[in-house]
């Protein structure tokens, strides 16, 4: 009968902690909650108000270069990309594997927002990555382009996409040019 | 070295089981819209935020109204934590009956689930009875089940959950459907069909570790119902099917301790055959087999005698003492470990072991004295406000919003006694919603810093500066191009002094070059500073302004975090106290009964 009445003891105080409602915050959380929505959408409006004036005033039309980054193969995993334009390093960029996944499920990464004058210029572009899936001894491998391209006086995009070659773990990339309401 | 953060996730899915799993949803790219492939690389990447501000630029130029652009829009906003504007769009998506049946049960289960987590639970009940309505809610059958149950039971109404999982028998589709109806049962006090329901998860079969979690919960729960009973003699095949090294495993064999002790009671359950060695009765089994496992515990155990105990009152205790003194040595912050120390030296005092006994409890007292000084030290963490902080720092520029979760825990001593209320979702909704706000505040000061005189004349100076003036020069009108070729320095400048001293140059340079600057600034303006348009500076008075409120904000969510954090601190050092207490008492006791045995001088 003792060990009982000191299981009982025990017992009550160990199950008094486990299932003890701790205390219920909800209220105070959906007080905040309201209040931080108020906030987030104030801010989502000024970040759409904020991200069509600098395109605007700081990305004006005739200097306006975009660059993105696609992929069509899906047995690479990108780690990092670099970009020059006219011998000057003006783009790095290291992938996360959310952000290479985002890629191979048809997502464009805007890589590169600058203001460039019309006329000619060189990219040359540097993709470094591994065919093997989540295997970091895996080789890695390299793939670099180098373009010349006419910037006009109208706002320009660039799309630089990874495409498997037919034969071989060969990577190919295309550069297409998109228009800026495509 | 970071903790795992496993085991309080299985712990989470045994109590929440659906709600806590996010929903797959999946969007192709759209056909010849390279724009809103940019939105896609965002919401792919979780960054819900921009994901949402370019599908919105997109909607604001388009002509038409594109249900497929507005209910991406819409997941995204409430992935982002907006839910009032993504419940409005989610409701006119709805009734203007655009969306396939799936579609429309996926969008119900997203709002429900958001309710119910943010704790808006007869939002939530309101929008599962809404849904029932739809033909799409046939789809999401179990999981509508499962989430109504939850916000019943979370509402105090088994009976009502009890309803909601044995229609259709959707218990028969899900395990976690099976353990919730199991604890409805027993809440609604029909405690035999609730334990028959958590004898049956008990003793399948399984191999998924999410399973095997869920298995050793319910035998958990099954096995504590019985002991709350005193019926531990079926407690302990329970317990005994809990593997030795899973999430629970520390709560079973405390139990199992005292269900030695109570074992001459029992019900009507079997012990399973599935039991192998992993498995506590496996391994304890083990354990008092010489020569198998670990000498050190069998001499520990010194004191047992090996082979099969008779029915008596100190042979139970004596195989109380198996499973607590394999528990003795676990990591103490275990509120089942801090228990187990008194629980030790308890049974010793019972078999008559009073030097060991008084042994156990000084160690006791000094373990429990060391663990209250960890509890300040942590709560003395928490507020000096680097808890929070810390933990928000992995995936810190991610916006995830509402589909953040928190994966491991950091290596912070206040995180350690924090892992139960960690997995729950007040206070998992409260970290999102700091953590939203920490990355807002990251990216609004981005934006503003942009939008002042200094960021706009380096973003604009972006371009090759040699470029820049090559060109200007090259569009630039001679210098000196509009001066009238009239114009004589003698005359207009009036006697400049030639072979003049230097002090007569000076003087002559302060009388008239001053004009002389203005004339030429006037005259070449394509060289001034660019000025900040209007539009841009408004804009950056508004961020500053919401930047001060987002500055509020944080620290009254930083203060909510902290004060949920800091309450479960306090309420497990009142049990450590509690506990201390009686380990003094217990060793003061022993102290007077080895006194009454020494004859006074």
């Amino acid at each position: 009968m003792t060990a009982l009445r000191a299981m009982t003891l025990l017992f009550a105080i160990a199950w008094c902690g486990s299932a003890a409602a701790q205390g219920d915050h909800y209220a105070e959380l959906q007080l905040l909650d309201q209040r931080i929505q108020s906030l987030k959408a104030q801010a989502l409006e000024l970040s759409l108000a904020s991200h069509a004036a600098q395109t605007q005033y700081l990305y004006p039309d005739e200097q306006r270069l975009r660059l993105f980054v696609t992929m069509d193969v899906f047995d690479f995993e990108l780690d990092s990309v670099t970009i020059e334009l006219d011998g000057q390093t003006v783009s790095e960029h290291s992938y996360t594997p959310r952000e290479v996944y985002a890629l191979k499920r048809g997502g464009a990464q805007e890589l590169l927002l600058t203001n460039l004058a019309p006329g000619s210029h060189e990219l040359e572009a540097r993709f470094v990555g591994r065919f093997a899936k989540r295997e970091q001894d895996a080789p890695s491998y390299e793939k670099a382009i180098s373009l010349s391209f006419d910037k006009t006086r109208a706002a320009q995009q660039l799309e630089l996409r990874l495409e498997p070659r037919p034969r071989g773990r060969e990577l190919n990339v295309r550069v297409f040019a998109r228009e800026a309401g495509e | 070295m970071r903790q795992s953060f496993r085991g309080i996730a299985l712990a989470c899915l045994a109590v929440g089981g659906m709600a806590n799993a996010q929903f797959e949803y999946e969007y192709e790219p759209a056909a010849g819209s390279f724009a809103f492939n940019q939105a896609l690389y965002e919401f792919y990447s979780q960054d819900h935020f921009s994901a949402a501000v370019l599908a919105l630029g997109l909607e604001q130029q388009g002509d038409d109204a594109d249900p497929a652009l507005s209910r991406f829009i819409a997941d995204n906003l409430l992935d982002y934590g907006l839910y009032r504007d993504a419940l409005s769009r989610y409701r006119r998506l709805l009734q203007a009956d655009v969306l396939s049946a799936d579609e429309r049960a996926a969008i119900w289960m997203r709002i429900a689930r958001y309710e119910y987590e943010r704790g808006y639970f007869d939002a939530a009940l309101a929008t599962l009875t809404e849904m029932r309505v739809d033909v799409g809610a046939r789809r999401e059958r179990t999981a509508r089940a499962q989430l109504l149950a939850q916000i019943q039971m979370r509402l105090g109404e088994p009976a009502a959950a009890v309803n909601a999982l044995n229609e259709g028998r959707v218990y028969g589709n899900s395990d976690f459907a099976r353990y919730n109806l199991g604890m409805a049962y027993i809440a609604d006090e029909d405690v035999r069909r609730g334990r028959r329901e958590l004898d049956i998860l008990g003793r399948q079969l399984v191999t998924d570790p999410t399973e095997h979690a869920l298995r050793d919960r319910a035998n958990l729960a099954l096995a504590y119902n019985y002991l709350a009973e005193a019926k531990g003699g079926s407690a302990r095949p329970v317990l005994q099917r809990i593997r030795l090294n899973g999430p629970y495993s520390d709560e079973a064999l405390l139990g199992l301790g005292w269900a030695e002790i109570a074992s001459d009671r029992a019900d009507e359950v079997r012990q399973t055959d599935a039991d192998n060695v992993d498995t506590i009765a496996g391994v304890l089994g083990a354990i008092l087999r010489p020569g198998k496992v670990d000498e050190d515990l069998r001499q520990r155990l010194g004191l047992l005698r090996s082979g099969n105990e008779p029915e008596t009152e100190e042979g139970r205790f004596r195989r109380a003492l198996v499973p607590w003194l394999e528990l003795e040595s676990r990591d103490p912050k275990n509120p089942a470990v801090l228990e187990v120390q008194l629980a030790i030296p308890y049974a010793l005092a019972e078999l008559g072991e009073d030097d060991k006994a008084r042994q156990f409890y000084e160690r006791a007292v000094i373990r429990l004295e060391r663990g209250r000084d960890g509890l300040d030290k942590a709560i003395d963490g928490i507020r000096s406000g680097r808890m929070v902080e810390t933990m928000i720092r992995r995936d810190r520029d991610r916006e995830a919003g509402w589909n953040w979760r928190l994966r491991d825990l950091p290596d912070a001593s206040e995180t350690y006694y924090l892992a139960k209320i960690l997995s729950e979702n007040q206070f998992q909704e409260a970290l999102k919603n700091y953590r939203d706000l920490r990355q807002l505040q990251r990216r609004l000061a981005f934006d503003k810093q942009r939008l002042t005189d200094e960021g706009f004349a380096q973003n604009r100076a972006s371009v090759n500066p040699n470029r820049l003036i090559a060109r200007r020069l090259a569009d630039q009108p001679p210098l000196w191009g509009s001066v009238p070729t009239t114009l004589k320095l003698e005359t207009q400048l009036r006697r400049f002094p030639r072979n003049e001293t230097l002090e007569g140059l000076l003087a002559w340079t302060y009388r008239y070059a001053p004009s002389l600057r203005l004339q030429l600034e006037q005259r070449s303006p394509g060289f001034a500073a660019p000025s900040l348009p209007l539009e841009m500076a408004e804009l950056g008075q508004r961020i500053d302004i919401t930047l001060e409120q987002l500055g509020e904000l944080l620290r009254d969510a930083r203060a909510l975090l902290e004060s949920i954090a800091v309450g479960e601190l306090e309420r497990q050092k009142s049990q450590l106290t509690r506990y201390l207490i009686d380990a003094r008492f217990a060793l003061a006791r022993q102290y007077d009964k080895s006194q009454l045995g020494v004859p006074e001088e």
